[in-house]
């Protein structure tokens, strides 16, 4: 019996409330605060909602059409919250309304169209469209019936349709990156649903290869730092901020340059070639939208040790003080929406023969529906060192000398001891001071435009930052960024566009800081009384050449200055033709320019050598491009839903570096430009990289439940020689989620179990370029005979292949009290064979090392701890503690005839990569005052060489950290939060005592030799004062456990304080958002480490500073 | 829909387009170095190839090596010849002092021996098996360059031979091969130099000429006179005359500089081979460079010992000409003379580094002359008396007495060929004199020392390798 009109309005608007009644009590626990006092008779809504926009500082999102058909509203509130607020005004009108970061949407209510059967047994069809809170159309996301498993999935509209559903039965919805909603189902009537951004960890979206997910999905390890957490850090390259933030990631900087190379290794060392300079460089792939930041390694200094020179690839090792320029110093941290690692199999093979390292994407910031907001952020801070080393004054200095000569019965004169003889013995000079002293300065201006509709987002975001560093001469690191973000979509949501791009310019001033903090504290000063180097000072009364005690400081005179353009694009259209299929095609490109220009005018150099001046030219070029149509299919298959990515990359690079030389010059004024060099010198370096795969992958979802992800990639590289330019590599992963099974339910305090577990392969081509080809060079010579030279540069290998990484991985993830604790434990172990080396070999051959894969087989098995608490979750006050911590066992594994092999002396097959043979110190002779060590085959002499066959050297150190992590806590009260981080790290290290000199020479030294041996009997831990050390001393005491001592720390990396102003203010200035920060970085260390630093053990080099910055944001 | 078939097509197109094949890995190739077969294909390259020996030798980019005068420097000290002046630098005094420790010096061993030695037979290997498996280079200039090539193998692995002992025998640039060899033993050693030596003399151009007169690269005359060499060092000494004799009464091409001042100039009439120096700073020979204080008032580098100061006779022009010395803190140092210039004039180099020179020649037929099974003492005592002329020195005048003679040129030779490419350190070793001469100088000399330990990194890359005994 059909129904009259009325009724099947008034019906409607129940079914309706009813919704939103569910509605509005998820969005009461989330919903903020906000009071409102609103009262007046018959306003018209426009009115009030002007009104309600005033008093909290909400923006309302709505169409002006929507007023037509509103009634007026009589109002009594007083400080009500704003939800009660708009559901008093919207009351009985025909609309709905949601709230979502301080942006109520107004939209109208959905009609009905069709009849409900009044038969309860009879099944009906459901359909409805999903949207997120701006009000765009969801696609693919998933409809299931809770009672039959069915389910489907929405087209690009949103849309979905479900037949024969039972009456009374609850859809679930759910979709990446929002929380879920569960509807009840009674009538045929069109159900809208409004799906919220995901506040809790478990659901927030995750970027992976090639798509999102979300940590209650993923069948993999993907690990994600947020744009909050980098925001926090007051550096200028975002790789620094990972550091301690992502269990297994090791990262370190490698010199107190801002713009110096980052060293990034995750979950330990993979590579068995001992000697840094004969192991590539660790780093994981990097992806910036999609982009691959992939530089080549032609310039020929990058090292394991010291990562990748980055954008300086010239030859003739011209590297700048910083030793090389990190790509990422051209990134401006703040247009990073968030960085993703990707650790395991599962995560990472889909990028085959790249992925071995591991995986970094990185994902800028996006505009956001909603009108258009401006933001800026300005913050201004110092830094100074934040610890120095205590040594001796110039009295105990002289004190010491003295002594040492004396002890070794020789005569002072002015040969030998032209610091007791010749310099003034009273004058004091704190070289620590004088050459780190100084305060740095930093200031950073962001701004950016955001917003967008529901077709059209941007952003524009702009960014200044200066570093001015600590050094004596003080140079300043400097980087201007514009980025652009536009995304459109076409008006039937089939078609989408999206585009960004970042230009930066950076540019480092740097002076090669003589970095000897060890120079005798009574030596003469830098500059002479005419404010001139000091050359005549350092020399002595006799001022003759060779006696000469080298001047250290000529090159603060002579400037660095690197200049630096990078462009990042990306640009990717999508189509979806049918229902589920989507095509894309991405095209990448960036390309930095990196100018280099060093001046060493006559000035900076000792006049009596009659120098000439001398410019250094350095231009250093890379450019990728990438290619990658992909193709996703995505649809509802019994009770799951099913995903296939097909796709295949195509990229190019190509890295090269040119160095100039210019020598001779006779006038400081000409040395700006190379014309005028009278001699001249150059070199270039040039390499060129193709890279082509086809990967796929197939994810299938059955309820929610289990979860299975297979990828396979076949790719090739122009690394390689013909016939081994192809590589196949896969990997299966899969997910349980306990927590889904009825059995489950009954323990209702854990809200989320996941077991999950992959397994598979991975491949790194990470060597240099050309390795496979004989070449002859003529690059550094000049004519012999009147023939110019060709000097073979490398040995040979046309047979190196793949290094090949089959990982294995198994982790839980809990959720307990929802949300309140997580907890991910993971387990993995990572098996490296075919170790891809610069192989060391003799150098008899002609070349001491050759690019070949070697027999090794080498482990990394660890355990990584993830963990969230949040403490106390009340109106106005929180508390949340994040802590991570990963233990890593390296270990050789296997090595065929490994007595045979060139590691036999460094490495023992069991024990990990990273030892150290040692002999073992027993303290001073009380009767000689030398260092003694420990005759272990007891045949009356210390004996040891680096084979591993002498016995005395047999003390074997481990020199891998036990265990790092971090622990980070926030606090939050009404608009005041708090933040700290702490580091952590367990490891052995070298200490500062044994590793300087020994006392008694022309260096200073700690306090700490005061107690040193002076006559026999005396029982110290310091040896006599001598300036002619025995040649034991000198040899054995670095290698010996003596210099070895307990390096472990905990660091209070990272305060941060910020105070938000309150909404009514706000309204009362006319702004959106306005709050005040400090951020501070470096505040204390707790170690035994006797010296500058645990982590860096870096004796006499750039200590680490502390950095306080504060600052202001505004967006309006 | 159009639009939707056509941007499927296209989309299909990009995706099957770019589905692997090896054109899209592949690469040009480098475009600052040429392969092996790019280098051996035509005159031009093959001769830059060979060039390159020297240029390294002479030029290594500013370290310092065997070729420009780490032999010079540092054998030098290890005999009794100089003394270093900072007695601080731990490197140089284990030398002097004859105390060296593998595990110490093994890098400066490495570097400035070993490695840049092993390389040049690198390169002569190179290029002899790329010459030999050429067809386009022309055979005439082929030969000359495998002459070259061989020449280049056997003097390097003289001075292997010399200062390590027993070493790494390296005849090819296979990697593979070589890395796991035995050291061949110094007999081994030696047949080979005179095997290589052999044959560079049938392949090498007979004068100067094809080198545009610059005696810079080795000729027939340049083999004889380093197989006249290697035969005195192995006691072959019949052969060492005659070879000695054939440059010796090659009177057209070699002669005697008449002045002491003239013999080491570029292309002097007694050179037998020089290395040619660069037009690169310091646009002199290393010795010159590191020899010649700045002023007469400076401390020197290195300095002549007392015994080799006062082993010149009265009345010896060397003495003045190829001696000088420097008055620093009221003690006069003496420092060795050879090379006037320390730092020469970009366009203008007026000396070259000396590797060859008749006078040695001389020297070697002496001593052949008075060792060989049928002495023939007279013909000792005059060439012997040839270098003494020159140098304005009486004629010999001791016993005919061949132990009297024999000390008389190995005297002859300490004073004639002083710090010149460890002539005098390879001397005491071959005549078994180092043990008395050395241990009477130096409190710490050990027998184990006359040696130098194979470096460690060698060992430890290859461990069928045995390190020499006392290290």
């Amino acid at each position: 019996m059909p129904l009259s009109v009325p009724q099947q309005l008034l019906r409607t608007m129940k079914l309706t409330t009813l919704f939103l009644v569910a509605l509005y009590l998820h969005l009461g626990a989330t919903g903020f605060g906000q009071k409102v006092t609103i009262s007046g008779k018959n306003l018209p809504l426009e009115k009030v909602f002007t009104m309600i926009k005033k008093q909290t500082g909400y923006v309302f999102f709505y169409d002006y059409n929507i007023f037509q058909e509103t009634k007026p509203v009589t109002l009594n509130l007083k400080e009500a919250d704003i939800e009660d607020a708009m559901r008093v005004c919207l009351w009985g009108q025909d609309l709905d309304f949601n709230i979502t970061n301080k942006t109520i949407s107004v939209v109208k209510k959905e009609r009905r169209i069709n009849l409900i059967s009044a038969d309860p047994e009879k099944t009906i069809k459901a359909s409805g469209t999903i949207f997120n809170e701006s009000g765009q159309p969801l696609s693919a996301a998933t409809v299931t019936v809770k009672e039959t498993k069915r389910g489907t999935l929405t087209n690009v509209k949103g849309q979905f349709e479900i037949s024969a559903v039972p009456v009374n039965a609850v859809l679930t919805i759910t979709c990446i990156g929002y929380a879920s909603r569960q509807v009840k189902v009674n009538s045929e009537e069109l159900i809208v649903v409004y799906l919220p951004i995901a506040v809790n960890e478990l659901d927030k979206a995750v970027v992976q290869a090639y798509g999102t997910t979300s940590q209650r999905l993923a069948t993999g390890n993907i690990a994600k730092v947020t744009a909050s957490e980098i925001e926090r850090q007051p550096v200028m390259n975002p790789l620094i901020a990972l550091q301690g933030k992502v269990a297994g990631l090791d990262v370190n900087q490698t010199s107190g340059f801002a713009s110096a190379p980052i060293k990034v290794e995750l979950r330990g060392r993979k590579s068995i070639g001992i000697d840094p300079s004969h192991t590539f460089p660790s780093d994981p792939l990097y992806i910036i939208d999609g982009v691959p930041l992939t530089v080549l390694e032609v310039g020929g200094s990058s090292s394991y040790d010291d990562g990748s020179t980055g954008f300086i690839q010239n030859q003739n090792g011209f590297n700048g003080p910083a030793s090389g320029q990190s790509p990422f110093f051209s990134i401006n941290p703040a247009d990073i929406e968030s960085i993703e690692v990707l650790k395991d199999a599962d995560a990472t093979s889909i990028y085959g023969s790249r992925g071995a390292n591991g995986v970094i994407l990185i994902t800028t910031k996006k505009g956001k529906i909603g009108k258009t907001k401006f933001s800026l952020h300005t913050q201004q801070g110092v830094s100074k060192v934040s610890r120095f080393v205590n040594l001796l004054n110039t009295q105990q200095y002289i004190e010491m000398r003295r002594e040492a000569f004396e002890n070794n019965g020789i005569n002072p004169n002015a040969k030998n001891a032209y610091d007791l003889l010749s310099w003034d013995t009273l004058r004091y000079t704190n070289w620590q001071k004088m050459l780190y002293g100084k305060t740095g300065k930093t200031v950073d201006l962001q701004g950016d435009i955001s917003g967008g509709d529901a077709h059209t987002t941007f952003r524009v975001g702009v960014d200044y930052n200066k570093t001015q560093n600590i050094q004596t001469v003080s140079g300043s690191d400097q980087r201007a960024s514009i980025s652009v973000n536009l995304t459109n979509h076409s008006t039937n949501q089939k078609f989408t566009i999206s585009f960004s791009s970042a230009f930066s310019f950076a540019q480092s001033n740097m002076v090669y800081q003589p970095g000897n903090i060890t120079l005798a504290p009574n030596a003469p000063g830098i500059y002479d009384s005419v404010g001139k180097l000091n050359f005549a000072g350092w020399g002595g009364s006799n001022n003759n050449i060779n006696g000469r005690k080298t001047f250290p400081f000529g090159t603060l005179e002579q400037q660095y200055i690197a200049k630096t353009n990078f462009l990042n694009s990306s640009l990717s259209f999508s189509y979806q033709p049918i229902k589920g299929l989507n095509l894309t095609a991405s095209f990448g490109y960036n390309n930095a320019q990196a100018n280099q220009q060093n001046y060493i005018p006559i000035s900076s150099q000792d006049p009596i050598f009659n120098p000439t001046g001398k410019l250094n030219l350095g231009f250093n070029s890379n450019k990728n491009w990438i290619i990658e149509p992909q193709l996703t299919y995505e649809r509802w298959l019994s009770k799951g839903k099913l995903s296939i990515l097909l796709g295949n990359t195509l990229q190019y690079n190509s890295t090269d570096g040119l160095y100039v030389n210019g020598d001779g010059y006779t006038n400081d004024a000409l040395i700006k430009t190379i014309t005028n060099a009278p001699v001249q010198y150059n070199t270039d370096s040039y390499g060129q990289y193709k890279y082509a795969g086809v990967f796929s992958r197939l994810n299938y979802n059955w309820s929610n439940k289990y979860i299975i992800n297979l990828s396979a990639r076949r790719d090739g590289s122009s690394k390689f020689g013909v016939d081994r330019q192809f590589g196949n590599f896969a990997s299966i992963g899969a997910a349980w989620i306990l927590s889904e099974e009825t059995w489950f339910k009954s323990l209702s305090f854990i809200t989320f179990a996941k077991l999950r577990g992959s397994y598979g392969s991975t491949g790194s081509d990470a060597v240099g370029d050309y390795q496979y080809l004989t070449r002859w060079s003529s690059s550094g010579t000049i004519p012999y005979n009147g023939i110019s030279q060709l000097v073979p540069i490398q040995h040979a290998n046309p047979n190196f292949q793949w290094q090949s990484n089959k990982q294995i991985e198994a982790a839980v993830d809990l959720d307990f009290f929802k949300d309140i604790v997580h907890l991910s434990v993971a387990y993995y172990r990572n098996r490296i064979g075919n170790q891809l080396i610069s192989f060391p070999i003799p150098a008899y051959t002609g070349f001491s090392s050759v690019t070949a894969n070697s027999p090794a087989l080498v482990q990394n098995e660890g355990w990584e701890f993830t963990t969230r608490f949040k403490i106390i979750e009340s109106k106005n006050f929180k508390w949340a503690l994040n802590f991570n911590t990963a233990f890593n066992n390296n270990k050789l594994v296997d090595y065929p005839n490994f007595s045979l092999s060139p590691f036999v002396g460094q490495l023992i097959i069991g024990k990990p990569l990273n030892i150290r043979r040692l002999l073992h110190y027993t303290g001073v002779d009380s009767q000689s005052g030398e260092y003694a060590f420990y005759d272990k085959d007891h045949d009356g002499q210390i004996t040891y060489d680096y084979t591993g066959t002498k016995p005395d050297d047999s003390y074997i150190y481990n020199l891998n950290p036990k265990f790092f992590g971090g622990l980070g806590t926030d606090f939050n009260y009404k608009s005041l939060s708090i933040s700290l981080y702490f580091a952590f790290k367990k490891q052995i290290g070298r200490n500062s005592v044994y590793q300087g000199d020994i006392p008694g020479k022309l260096k200073n030294q700690p306090v700490d030799v005061l107690a040193r041996w002076q006559k026999p009997g005396d029982i110290s831990s310091i040896a006599r004062f001598t300036t002619a050390a025995a040649t034991s001393d000198n040899n054995y005491k670095t290698i010996s456990d003596g210099s070895y001592t307990d390096a472990s720390y905990i660091r209070l990396s990272n305060v941060s304080l910020s105070y938000t102003l309150p909404p009514y203010y706000l309204n009362k200035i006319g702004l959106q958002g306005l709050s005040l920060f400090i951020h501070v970085n470096n505040i204390f260390v707790l170690t035994k480490y006797k010296g500058v630093d645990p982590e860096t053990q870096n004796f006499g080099g750039l200590p680490p500073t502390k950095t306080v910055v504060g600052g202001i944001a505004m967006s309006f | 829909m159009q639009i939707k078939y056509l941007a499927c097509a296209l989309f299909s197109a990009l995706l099957f387009c770019t589905v692997s094949c090896k054109k899209l890995v592949s690469v040009s190739e480098p475009i600052n170095s040429i392969t092996t077969s790019e280098t051996f294909d035509n005159d031009a390259n093959a001769k830059s190839a060979v060039i390159a020996i020297y240029g390294k030798m002479s030029y290594p980019n500013g370290s310092l090596t065997y070729g420009n005068g780490s032999i010079s420097r540092i054998c030098a000290l290890s005999a009794d010849e100089l003394s270093y002046f900072n007695t601080s630098d731990d490197f140089y005094m284990e030398f002097q002092d004859n105390t060296i420790q593998a595990a110490y010096l093994s890098g400066t061993i490495n570097g400035q021996f070993w490695s840049p030695i092993y390389f040049s037979i690198y390169q002569a290997n190179a290029c002899i098996e790329g010459l030999e498996g050429s067809k386009t280079v022309s055979p005439s200039l082929k030969a000359n360059l495998i002459g070259e090539s061989k020449f280049i193998r056997a003097f390097c692995n003289f001075y292997l031979t010399n200062l390590f002992g027993d070493i790494p025998l390296i005849s090819s640039t296979s990697w593979s091969d070589n890395k796991s060899i035995r050291r061949s033993s110094s007999s081994d050693v030696y047949s080979k130099i005179i095997l290589d030596l052999k044959e560079a003399k049938n392949l090498l151009p007979l004068d100067y000429s094809s080198y545009g007169e610059e005696r810079i690269r080795p000729t027939k005359w340049t083999a004889a006179a380093m197989l006249a060499r290697a035969y005195l060092f192995i006691g072959d000494y019949s052969n060492a005359e005659a070879e000695a004799d054939s440059v010796i009464s090659n009177s057209s091409l070699f002669s005697l500089n008449s002045s002491l001042a003239d013999v080491f100039l570029a292309n002097s009439s007694e050179s037998i081979w020089q290395l040619q120096i660069l037009d690169q700073y310091p646009y002199a020979t290393m010795d010159g460079n590191q020899f010649i204080p700045a002023d007469t008032t400076s401390s020197p580098y290195y300095y002549l010992t007392d015994q080799l100061i006062n082993d010149f006779e009265q009345g010896d022009k060397r003495r003045i000409n190829w001696v000088d010395s420097t008055h620093f803190s009221d003690v006069y140092y003496y420092y060795p003379y050879k090379y006037k210039v320390s730092q020469g004039v970009s366009g203008s180099i007026s000396e070259y580094y000396m590797v060859l020179r008749l006078a040695e020649q001389f020297l070697i037929r002496a001593e052949a002359r008075a060792s060989k099974f049928q002495p023939d003492m007279p013909g000792a005592i005059e060439d012997l008396n040839v270098i003494r002329e020159r140098a304005g020195l009486l004629d010999f005048s001791g016993s005919v007495d061949k132990n009297a003679i024999l000390k008389a040129i190995l005297h002859e030779r300490r004073i004639e060929l002083f710090s010149e490419w460890g002539h005098r350190w390879l001397d005491l070793k071959r005549t078994g004199n180092a043990d008395t001469i050395l241990d009477a100088m130096k409190p710490q000399w050990k027998p184990s020392q006359k040696l130098y330990p194979i470096p460690i990194t060698e060992l430890q890359t290859n461990s069928l390798l045995t390190q020499n005994e006392g290290y």
